[in-house]
């Protein structure tokens, strides 16, 4: 019975965090760093779910929803990932757990899929009662599609908690899969990072990408001095851009 | 005809109802149904008492719409600008005009608003609040996800809450404002500019990326000992790949994976893809490394 309450516990902190990227306020629970320490907690182990809440956190940081696609889930990764490192009594460290998350985040992401889907049904049941004024009734048609996310992420964690703890508790992994997984997670933050690039660039700012990259890795600067030389550097290019091309006449009309 | 006047309780209703933007988020219509919420009891004021106008007003908030949720207060904001300028309408006067301006303020705001959103917002300020906490985490502190939730939610709820009554008191004009300056052009950039040095930072910080590879030169050596006489002698030189790469740059392979990923996806992969190129990789440099004892990558 113990097992099923602490999946209960489990299943609430997954809940609510998950509840937080569409259900509403944005807090960001929903962030590795902060569902990580949270799940930890609620299953006994803080300095685990910090752990690996941070490597997850480093790994997702550039993953983000832009327009109408969805990204990985990685509140899911983290929840689950430190709830099986939780009930696995050692048998997953830290880091194999955090790619045990990666792997999960995409699976996460198609529940999320499927939830995008359903909500359409809701969508056109709102769409009936605003032909006809009824406003409450509208608005009545979004209170399930807002209680789906909680479920989307407490569901998983229950059965995790509840079911998985023979399954994780005697989980081996060979060292081909260890050395896999190790690789994998390092490499995993670039595919976010690019999709910022991407999302960012223009090739007239590209200069700011080096400079930032230059800073950390040859000359060592944190991210915050960087980020405060980084607004300096906006405020700057901004100016420049209401500057009129007069001194260039300027100078011509000297050099002639 | 008393007039109906949005009061300050009316704008607290919209904020905090504006929190709910993605609750019921499809593919067909994405934030539309939320955004009729946001409004539920502010309609029931000012339509009330004009089932008709009701009806227009529901049908006009089921309409797609979709874009960065910090940036939703500002356009509920106008919007209710104009909305309470319809309710003020005699009701025998024609508001189709003002109506339809509605919708398309709503359309004209939402993909300037999304591209600024998504850069500003989860591109550079959500990686900076988060990495400043996972890093404070990786420590083995809890004040990480404390510092990481506090930096967010400050301008998370401020944020939201000025650019709403700002957007109510500006109305159309913040339209017309927003065309005929380059406020929206600058923002964006200023948000790139910042986005990209940070991106930088994390690049060279939080990728890992090494080469085990080496190269090995089997060759002789010649050795005098103390008597003078000189002897031939098998020499092994072995120059490791990372050492090299590390002295032309330090993160030189992170920066490449990045550039190689960011390349991919300019030519139309999804992140899905990626993600799974990204375990293919690893797979093989791991089926290599384990059969061969060859490091390719680690």
């Amino acid at each position: 019975m113990g097992n099923i309450l602490q999946a209960l516990i489990a299943a609430l902190v997954a809940g609510i965090c998950e509840w937080d990227i569409y259900g509403g306020f944005h807090v960001q629970t929903n962030r590795p760093v902060v569902v990580g320490p949270l799940m930890g907690l609620a299953l006994g182990d803080l300095s685990l779910g910090l752990e690996i809440g941070a490597g997850l956190e480093f790994v997702f940081l550039g993953t983000v929803s832009v327009g109408a696609a969805i990204p990985p889930d990685a509140c899911s990764a983290a929840s689950l990932a430190v709830a099986a490192a939780c009930i696995s009594n050692g048998a997953l460290n830290a880091n194999q757990a955090v790619t045990l998350g990666v792997a999960l985040a995409s699976v996460a992401q198609m529940l999320q899929m499927l939830i995008w889907t359903v909500n359409i049904w809701f969508q056109h049941q709102a769409d009936k009662y605003a032909k006809v004024g009824d406003i409450d009734g509208a608005c009545r048609c979004m209170y399930i599609p807002c209680t789906l996310w909680f479920f989307q992420g407490a569901i998983p964690a229950f059965c995790l908690v509840a079911f998985g703890q023979e399954l994780v508790s005697n989980i081996v992994l060979p060292a081909l899969v260890n050395t896999w997984l190790t690789l994998a997670g390092g490499m995993m933050a670039s595919v976010g990072f690019a999709m910022l690039f991407v999302m960012m660039n223009k090739p007239k700012l590209t200069p700011f990408y080096m400079i930032g990259f230059v800073l950390a890795a040859a000359l060592g600067m944190g991210l915050v001095p960087t980020a405060v030389l980084g607004l300096a550097a906006a405020l700057l290019y901004i100016q420049q851009m209401d500057a009129p091309a007069a001194p260039e006449k300027k100078r011509r009309s000297r050099e002639a | 005809m008393a007039e109906k006047k949005i009061t300050q309780s009316d704008i607290m209703s919209v904020y905090w109802r504006s929190f709910f933007d993605m609750a019921s988020i499809n593919y067909e219509r994405f934030q539309a149904l939320p955004y009729l919420f946001t409004f539920q009891k502010v309609f029931k004021k000012l339509y009330g008492d004009n089932k008709e106008r009701m009806t227009r007003a529901c049908l006009r908030h089921v309409e797609m719409f979709n874009t960065m949720p910090l940036f939703i207060p500002v356009i509920q904001g106008t919007t209710l600008a104009l909305e309470e300028k319809i309710a003020n309408t005699p009701v025998e006067e024609d508001t189709a005009e003002l109506e339809e301006s509605v919708n398309n303020i709503k359309v004209a705001l939402m993909g300037p608003f999304a591209g600024i959103g998504d850069s500003l917002m989860w591109g550079t300020f959500r990686p900076i609040a988060m990495s400043i906490g996972a890093s404070i985490a990786a420590n083995g502190s809890a004040a990480g996800p404390i510092v990481a939730l506090v930096i967010w939610n400050v301008v998370n709820f401020a944020f939201r809450y000025f650019t709403l009554v700002y957007g109510y008191k500006a109305g159309t004009t913040m339209l017309t404002t927003l065309r005929s300056s380059n406020i929206i052009e600058k923002i964006s950039t200023a948000g790139s500019v910042l986005g990209l040095m940070v991106l930088g930072v994390l690049t060279a910080s939080w990728v890992s990326l090494n080469t085990g590879l080496a190269l090995t030169v089997e060759g002789t050596e010649y050795v005098t000992d103390a008597n003078g006489v000189t002897t031939e002698q098998p020499k092994v030189i072995t120059t490791a790949l990372q050492e090299v790469l590390d002295g032309i740059h330090p993160k030189i392979l992170p920066l490449c994976l990045v550039m190689f990923m960011a390349g991919l996806m300019k030519k139309g992969w999804t992140t899905t893809k990626l993600i799974v190129l990204v375990f293919g990789i690893a797979l093989v440099s791991a089926v290599i490394s384990t059969f061969t004892g060859v490091v390719i990558f680690c």
